[in-house]
């Protein structure tokens, strides 16, 4: 196998919790003999954002675009870059840079959020593209995209990203050495947000509190979106007739199969609804539509997470204000360095993913496993990939949820000896060190 | 799987922050990054020049002040956020490069240490002077602040800044990286190598007419240079003061400029004027070096690397500098290394010699005396005069086994006392 000499890795803000995995992947790659040079774009972002709230900002946006690009030009020249690699497209902050640039071979893109999400924040904005086109970039032969889910996967192949490698999330090696002790055994933990982050409807708690499992909360975040797209809410929808039906045909799909992206529902409609369909996908809505479909799933996570806690079954840590509205209490967010600490404090851990992300094994499934620690999963293709029944709990409903939770209560150490097994197979398969020899069969 | 471990609760990191268009400080910083995860330190590291890059922009448009504010606050907050959530202690970069952003935060509120390592001259303070802001200190006052330690490897730039007004102060020896000391391939070229440290001065016309002659290129520098303070003087100066200044340097070289100066003037400067002061004043010597290596080039003893297009003035053909990821094939290439004073800068130590050395091959050092105490290995070149200087260097290239003999123990040398791993040490992070 044919190695990178050197990558050049461009993170997300190095003070967000999430650039985490960068540092992850790099001591990854420095193991397997590939010197390695970490730069955070986001400084340039910072300074596009300052530049372009300024009135006739084109000739200042142009110097400041010219001295970042000489500069880094000069980094991939002097460190012999020769493979460029970041979460989703951070690496993208330049466009045609690394594309033109002819020592560099590859650029692999992690797909690390979902794809509408990230394109959309306002904290990702890019220099101009001058020379190739948004998509000319992002499916060219010298870009490989890797897709942890198979959903996320199915999705942006649909939107023509030709160059796909499957590969998971994983955990960092340096997790399997670390030993803190299990201080905590009457109660499991969630680290982590809710999810989406918009406002619960009143009657999603109260059918929460009074017991409702997964299907009739999907069926609820399905009729609260219905009901905004006749209320008129997302003005889109009202561009064919045919598209509220759409919506009102997608949503049910994914109401029984939360497992299929929002994308793929959409494109298995567009038979039924042809013109609809045509007129979403020439408005550049397709997106758009997608992201409502998966809203249907947007109340699994705090779900899971809320019964376990209003019961007294379960920690939460996180950014308290984003559990305010559940009325889940949580305590601070921990920075990144201690999390083993805080996941070795427990004997087990929930785990839900992102309802945005179509991709169900996420990184914490991967790190909990790699600090000996079990966890309790909604069951998911993409988890089964990952981790059987003898290592992590699966359940299909919130009840079945909370009742293997009371035996994880009950029986702290079955779930510690599956935490071991689970570290074991993350020291055989599911490490960093894994994903970028998996990736770089393809250098 | 290996035996289990229990790592200390709090566990800070380095902050390492870098300034991508100084390519010695990336360098430096880059390999002491590397050794800090070796040693299963963490660290986080980030490049300045964007900060500078804003902030040198809005002011030159004139932006409003809130917008430069805006965009200091922007970084600033990113650099505190960073030092909250990290852990950070300590900040290690290389000169001021950390006072860009962390001006207003050096209050040690959160970080305890702040390393400014210096492997050449102060310029860059007169450089902040321009560009950072200054809130609630002045610079002087910043970069005197009780977190912060100041690390030279300069003796004479060390004894300046201590003079200008810089608080503590201490020497660090240079150190190669751990990397030079692996591989091995045998010397192709049978010549010195060269590698120019800093971007020479543009010869003047009459730059040859000196033909060599070290006294005629001084009084030439000294004229040119009294001829160009009008352009951009220092406050405070006259013509006649600078003048004198000039001629004392000149009738003393040994002497460091900050003390010619401080002997002349009857009350001391800022310090960033100060410091503009001892560059121009020893800017008298920088015809030095380039003659000299003009002379070699010319005998054949020396390749000359970097800034082609300026040798190309001094009638020298140079390459280009080998790229960074180059440098051990490069040091490896040649059978021995030459390095001089920089006599212009007051400068006579580098770490040049020692990534030489750690890549098996031994150092010829001019001037630079220190160098031989730390690498006995190292050759240094006795001549004065220039034809005897030839010869003296023909002699030792004409005994290649015993270059090779030397730059081997000089190896093992650095090996054992002179890497970035030896230096961490000093680093040590008080009071985590």
């Amino acid at each position: 196998m044919s190695l990178p000499k050197s990558i050049l890795f461009v993170s997300q803000d190095m003070s967000y919790c999430f650039a985490k995995t960068t540092d992850y992947l790099a001591s990854a790659a420095e193991r397997l003999g590939i010197h390695t040079v970490i730069r955070d774009g986001a400084d340039m972002r910072a300074n596009l954002l300052v530049l372009t709230g300024m009135p006739n900002h084109d000739p200042f946006v142009a110097r400041s675009e010219k001295s970042s690009l000489e500069k880094t030009k000069w980094l991939v020249d002097e460190f012999g870059i020769d493979c460029v690699l970041s979460l989703d497209l951070c690496w993208l902050v330049l466009p045609d840079l690394f594309i033109d640039h002819p020592q560099i071979r590859r650029i692999y893109s992690i797909w690390y959020d979902d794809f509408t999400s990230f394109l959309e924040a306002y904290i990702n904005v890019i220099y101009p593209f001058r020379t190739h086109s948004f998509q000319d970039i992002v499916r060219n032969p010298k870009v490989i995209h890797s897709f942890y889910g198979i959903a996320m996967a199915r999705e942006c192949q649909l939107f023509g990203f030709a160059n796909q490698v499957s590969s998971n999330l994983a955990a960092p090696r340096e997790f399997l050495d670390l030993e803190y002790p299990c201080e905590i055994r009457d109660k499991v933990a969630f680290i982590g947000n809710p999810g989406f982050r918009g406002p619960p409807h009143p009657i999603a708690l109260e059918r929460m509190d009074a017991g409702a499992d997964l299907h009739e909360l999907r069926e609820l975040s399905r009729f609260e979106i219905l009901r905004a797209v006749e209320l008129g809410r997302f003005a889109w929808t009202k561009d064919h007739p045919q598209i509220p039906e759409i919506i009102k045909a997608a949503t049910l799909l994914k109401v029984d199969s939360p497992f299929i992206s929002g994308v793929e529902i959409l494109e298995m409609l567009r038979d039924t609804y042809p013109d609809g369909f045509e007129v979403l996908n020439k408005n550049s809505m397709i997106l758009k539509a997608s992201w409502i479909v998966k809203l249907v799933v947007r109340y699994d996570r705090p779900a899971f997470v809320r019964r376990m806690y209003k019961k007294g079954l379960c920690d939460v840590i996180s950014n308290p204000l984003e559990w305010v509205p559940y009325g889940v209490e949580s305590s601070e967010s921990i920075p990144a360095h201690k999390l083993p600490r805080y996941y070795m404090r427990y004997a087990a851990h929930l785990n839900a993913s992102n309802c945005l992300r179509d991709a169900t094994a996420n990184e914490k499934i991967f790190e909990i496993s790699a600090c000996a620690r079990t966890s309790v999963n909604l069951r998911s293709h993409d988890i089964l990939n990952c981790y059987g029944p003898e290592e992590i709990y699966l359940a299909d409903t919130l009840a079945e949820s909370e009742e293997i939770v009371r035996h994880i209560i009950k029986h702290p150490d079955e779930a510690l000896a599956k935490g071991l097994k689970a570290r074991q197979r993350t020291a055989q398969e599911h490490t960093w060190e894994h994903r970028l020899a998996n990736l770089f069969k393809h250098f | 799987m290996t035996a289990s471990v229990t790592p200390p609760e709090d566990v800070s990191a380095y902050y390492i922050l870098t300034r991508e268009i100084a390519p010695r400080a990336v360098k430096l910083l880059h390999y002491f990054g590397r050794e800090i995860h070796r040693q299963g330190h963490r660290s986080f590291s980030r490049d300045m020049s964007e900060s500078e890059a804003i902030s040198r922009l809005l002011r030159e448009i004139h932006e409003p002040a809130d917008k430069v504010d805006l965009a200091e606050i922007l970084h600033a907050s990113k650099h505190e956020q960073m030092i909250t959530i990290g852990i950070i202690n300590p900040i290690v970069s290389c000169d001021l490069h950390w006072l860009i952003a962390l001006q207003p935060y050096t209050r040690g509120i959160h970080t305890k240490r702040v390393y400014s390592l210096w492997p050449g001259d102060l310029e860059d303070f007169v450089h902040v002077t321009k560009y950072a802001p200054q809130k609630e200190m002045t610079i002087l006052e910043t970069v005197n602040h009780e977190c912060v330690r100041h690390l030279f490897f300069d003796p004479a730039m060390l004894d300046t800044a201590k003079k200008i007004g810089f608080k503590n102060v201490a020497p660090i020896i240079p150190a190669a990286p751990v990397e030079y000391l692996e591989g091995s391939i045998p010397p192709s070229i049978e010549k010195l190598a060269y590698l120019t440290p800093d971007e020479p001065a543009l010869p003047s016309p009459n730059f040859l007419t000196c033909n060599g002659d070290t006294a005629a290129l001084r009084k030439l520098a000294l004229e040119e240079t009294l001829n160009a303070f009008d352009a951009d003087p220092v406050p405070g100066i006259d013509k006649n003061t600078l003048q004198a200044i000039l001629e004392k340097q000149l009738s003393q070289p040994e002497v460091n400029a900050i003390d010619i100066i401080l002997g002349i003037l009857p009350a001391s400067l800022p310090p960033a004027d100060m410091i503009r002061l001892v560059g121009i004043t020893r800017s008298i010597f920088h015809y030095d070096v380039p003659a000299l290596i003009r002379l070699l080039a010319q005998a054949g003893i020396v390749e000359v690397f970097g800034y082609p297009e300026i040798w190309k003035q001094y009638g020298v053909q140079a390459h280009p500098a080998p790229r960074m990821h180059t440098l051990p094939a490069y040091y490896q290439t040649f059978h021995g290394h030459l390095f001089t004073a920089q006599p212009d800068k007051n400068l006579t130590v580098s770490e040049q010699p020692f990534e030489a050395a750690a890549c098996g091959r031994i150092p010829v050092v001019i001037g630079m005396p220190q160098i031989t105490g730390w690498l006995p290995q190292a050759y240094e070149a006795k001549s004065s005069v220039p034809v005897a200087l030839v010869d003296e260097l023909r002699a030792l290239l004409n005994n290649r086994s015993d270059m090779l003999r030397r730059g081997t123990e000089a190896r093992e040398t650095i090996g054992s006392a002179h890497t970035w791993d030896h230096r961490l040490k000093f680093f040590a992070m008080e009071g985590t």
